[in-house]
């Protein structure tokens, strides 16, 4: 069994104005690998 | 903070596009999961179906969005993102390094034999606490008081 890994999630700053005018994307830039791929009944919190 | 909103993008059903209702989630226009929450400061959680594979979730995390309802925010936040796969895997790893002294919070209990400790969420807050007898018959209990996501 292998851990799911994320990389490369960065700091982010938003001005107050931006996040009340509409939702942003925190990090677009962000990894996200699991060697089993396997998700079913699996969870993201 | 009730002020902050975790959603997520609705990009679309094209071919590496999440898809979002507001409670079902497509990857590609395949559905790969259900979402609760996230609004007016709770936690998101996302729960996955058969479909989802790795590529899916990678797509999902790079749609997650914020937002926030107040005209005088706090200044930062830290968010917290765990995924656990089907075989229980996820980011945060168990490690265990021993306690002695008076470092140890267990270190008045005296056991013998038979204390059978239990971990149980005694108060209800969502961790487990500590439930140990001793030799003299008596049943210690011991909070969890670490900060969840520590």
């Amino acid at each position: 069994m292998t851990a799911p890994t994320l990389t490369d999630l960065n700091d982010v700053t938003f001005a107050e104005n931006t996040v009340n005018a509409s939702p942003q994307l925190i990090d677009v830039d962000v990894d996200f690998a699991d060697a089993e791929g396997d998700f079913d009944g699996a969870a993201c919190a | 903070m009730a002020e902050d909103t975790v959603s997520l993008r609705n990009q679309g059903t094209d071919t590496g596009e999440i898809g979002f209702d507001g409670t079902n989630v497509t990857y590609g226009g395949v559905a790969i999961g259900t979402v609760s929450s996230g609004a007016a400061g709770a936690d998101l959680s996302i729960s996955f179906n058969a479909a989802a594979t790795s590529a899916a979730v990678d797509a999902l995390i790079q749609n997650l969005t914020y937002a926030n309802s107040s005209d005088t925010p706090t200044s930062s936040r830290d968010l917290f993102l765990n995924v656990r796969d089907a075989l229980g895997d996820s980011f945060v790893e168990t490690s265990f390094a021993r306690i002695d002294g008076a470092a140890n919070p267990f270190d008045s209990v005296y056991v013998v034999s038979n204390s059978t400790p239990s971990f149980v969420d005694l108060d209800g807050d969502g961790d487990l606490d500590l439930v140990v007898g001793d030799y003299g018959g008596t049943l210690h209990s011991f909070e969890n008081t670490t900060p969840h996501g520590a």
